[in-house]
């Protein structure tokens, strides 16, 4: 595979369920906001009706009285103050802690102020004006700083005007104490909204998480079949898109490996040419007499070089066949491996026999079993291909192959040279060629072995490693993959 | 034996006709599949060498017709495919071997002598199995080594044939089996080879551990 830059999944610091619980608690705020608002309008819009109707009626029940009294300046200057007394002492004990509440009575008889000044509470306060009204009814005036609601009543035909001035602050402004009663329960509330939000985020986000748990199974396993269509309107176009890049790019695979396949079957045809005629080469030269020096040493040379190269095909091919077989079915065979591996080790024996070694396979007789017959066949030919190159003439091969529990296990055992445990993860690349420096020369072999063990141990879902059985002493090569006791059928629709 | 050799390549054909006319055969060497049916149906070819992939028309259908007009000529194909399946669906189709390019000429006549062998219908001194001084007449069903008669039960000549047949090549114990005594269980194989063994020459047939019986032929020196 070419080295793509892939991002680093640490670059991913935002987060969309953050985004989507600041989102809410912006509405929230907001909305809250506005409610407070406009509750705060109403009482106030309210609370200045309610009080101009009360200011005119008791201004109306003032003028009464001063009607009255009208006759004996002194008696209503005497009364109106009692009254003035009284009510703003019941004011200060309504108001419990709100001292600047105050009531202020003027009468005025025939247009003169027959009220004494008021005492007012306050120092930097101004009275309301001594002039008398012009209109009855309520109004709100301002004198210097201070601001005063009035309600004038009058009786035209008598000459006589009562106005009352409120002073109270609360009518006007918002102190601190209602604004705490507003916000705290914004301040209280949010975040005890904010633990069910969570959890309806990341309820609401768990259709993501499922189509990203299905695209990371495509990345395990490089399978590129489409991905479950989604209920999801927001989701949709993701999964299509996706499924559309992964068609694109499984007919581009699929035009890959069928050219690596042509490739490779083409050169097969120039290989058996080439075999062939030195074979025939090597029959007239074995027939004559006299030959050129080094002629045979050439031609075995040659010979050799057309056995590496086919090995180098077949190799391909498998690979090509593997990586087909990672999308494709077809492969599923039900068998008993023992007897599968026996074979397998009988079609490899030639080769180990020709270089002294002796084979000891252990494979007990099995039930048969569906498995992926390509992937099966080339993990066991590329391990004893291996183990014979890297094997010291007259040494042992160990091949074991038996069923634990629901795995099968295959362990081959080499005399050879060993892979040393810092260079193990690297031997499963492809093109890496390790082991002993001095095996290194004597054994041809593009490297592909073990890299196409690891393919087909990953389409086998199974899990393979490497031991050194002692260090310089062989190597230990152990594949165990689940297998299915099933049938064909069964296993092709799980 | 007259072969048919049906390969569209120039360079393969005449490596093949050379080494087929080497190892004494006459060759009929054609290069189209529609040249290839009258030959095939022609009564003087033994048996047929041919080339799955041919320009006009693929080499397993012209099996298939050669096959579906009741011919037994023994084919012999090559081909560059090595997939399992593939494999099958040429033998499927009527091949009575095949050989995946590239291969070794001696290969190549061994598998073509076991085809016409396979086939019956090719009665000659050819039809004898040997290996040094061993020879297993499978016409007349005998063995004999150093020309004298040895008697072997119906199951050792049926063990020794099949070894014989696929010599330096290791067979496993159930291939054995299935070929010798389909009725009997493995604990017998044993004691048939050690017969056998005894029989011929005791390190005649080699045991390979754990996976079954091979007879080397004695000058073979590997690869």
């Amino acid at each position: 595979m070419s080295a793509v830059n892939v991002p680093a999944p640490s670059v991913a610091k935002k987060s969309l369920q953050r985004r989507l619980l600041l989102g809410f608690i912006g509405c929230a705020a907001l909305l809250w906001v506005g409610l407070v608002s406009w509750g705060l309008y109403t009482t106030f819009t309210a609370g200045k009706r309610d009080t101009a109707i009360e200011l005119e009626r008791y201004a109306q029940q003032v003028l009464a009285v001063a009607v009255e009294l009208k006759a004996s300046p002194t008696a209503l200057q005497r009364a109106l103050g009692k009254i003035e007394q009284v009510e703003n002492l019941l004011d200060a004990d309504e108001v419990d802690d709100d001292d600047n509440t105050q009531l202020v009575f003027q009468a005025w008889v025939d247009g003169k102020l027959v009220t004494t000044p008021p005492k007012l509470l306050q120092a930097n306060q101004q009275p309301p004006p001594d002039a008398p009204p012009a209109a009855a009814g309520f109004a709100i005036i301002e004198v210097g700083q201070s601001v005063w609601w009035t309600a004038v009543a009058m009786e035209s035909d008598q000459g006589v005007v009562v106005r009352l001035a409120d002073s109270s602050t609360l009518h006007g402004s918002l102190g601190a104490e209602q604004g705490i009663f507003f916000f705290l329960p914004l301040v209280v509330s949010l975040p005890l909204l904010l633990i069910p939000a969570w959890f309806m985020t990341r309820f609401g986000l768990r259709p993501l998480g499922a189509v990203a748990a299905e695209l990371q199974t495509r990345v395990t396993s490089g399978a590129l079949h489409p991905l479950q269509p989604t209920a999801y309107r927001e989701l949709n176009p993701v999964v299509q898109a996706t499924n559309d890049l992964m068609q694109r790019l499984g007919i581009q695979l699929q035009r890959e490996r069928a050219l690596v396949a042509d490739v490779a079957h083409q050169l097969k045809t120039p290989l058996a040419i080439i075999q062939m005629n030195a074979e025939r080469l090597e029959v007239s030269l074995k027939q004559a007499t006299q030959h050129p020096p080094d002629s045979m040493r050439a031609l075995e040379d040659l010979l050799a070089g057309v056995s590496r190269s086919d090995r180098l095909i077949h190799q391909l091919l498998r690979m090509a066949r593997l990586e087909q077989g990672a999308t494709q079915e077809a492969q599923l065979r039900q068998m008993d491996l023992a007897e599968f591996t026996r074979e397998r080790v009988a079609h490899s024996e030639p080769l180990a026999r020709a270089k002294g070694l002796q084979l000891l396979v252990d494979a007990p007789d099995q039930p048969s079993m569906v498995v992926y017959i390509d992937a099966f066949a080339a993990i066991v030919d590329n391990l004893l291909d291996n183990a014979i190159k890297y094997s010291q003439p007259g040494g042992t091969i160990q091949i074991h192959c038996s069923l634990q529990a629901q795995d099968c296990l295959l362990v081959v055992t080499d005399e050879g040279c060993g892979i040393a445990s810092a260079d193990q993860e690297e031997a499963f690349t492809r093109f890496a060629r390790l082991g002993a420096e001095q095996a290194q020369d004597l054994v041809p072999g593009a490297g592909l072995g073990l890299s196409i063990v690891k393919q087909a141990v990953q389409q086998l879902r199974g899990k393979v490693q490497l031991a050194d059985v002692a260090i310089g002493q062989g190597l230990r090569v152990e594949v165990r993959f689940p297998v299915d006791l099933g049938s064909v059928e069964a296993a092709s629709k799980a | 034996m007259n072969i048919c050799l049906v390969e569209d390549d120039l360079l393969l054909g005449r490596a093949l006709q050379a080494a087929l006319e080497d190892a004494g055969h006459q060759v009929v060497w054609v290069r189209m599949a529609s040249n290839a049916r009258d030959w095939l149906r022609n009564e003087s070819i033994d048996a047929a060498v041919l080339d799955l992939g041919l320009p006009d028309g693929d080499g397993i259908e012209l099996l298939r017709s050669l096959r579906s007009q009741q011919s037994s000529l023994p084919v012999l194909v090559i081909t560059a495919r090595e997939a399992l399946d593939q494999r099958l669906l040429g033998l499927d189709a009527g091949a009575d071997d095949y050989l995946v390019k590239p291969f070794a000429t001696e290969e190549l006549l061994a598998r073509l002598r076991a085809v016409v062998r396979r086939g019956g219908n090719w009665l000659d001194t050819d039809a004898k199995l040997q290996s040094g001084a061993l020879v297993l007449d499978e016409q007349r069903v005998t063995v004999t080594k150093d020309g004298q008669a040895v008697q072997l039960s119906p199951t050792e000549f049926a063990l020794l044939r099949e070894l014989l047949r696929h010599k330096n090549r290791v067979r496993t114990r159930r291939q054995l089996e299935a070929a010798a005594m389909p009725d009997s269980d493995s604990q017998s194989l044993d004691v048939h080879i050690s017969n056998l063994r005894r029989k011929t020459q005791r390190d005649f047939i080699r045991t390979v551990r754990g996976v079954g019986y091979v007879i080397e032929e004695p000058t073979t020196q590997g690869l």
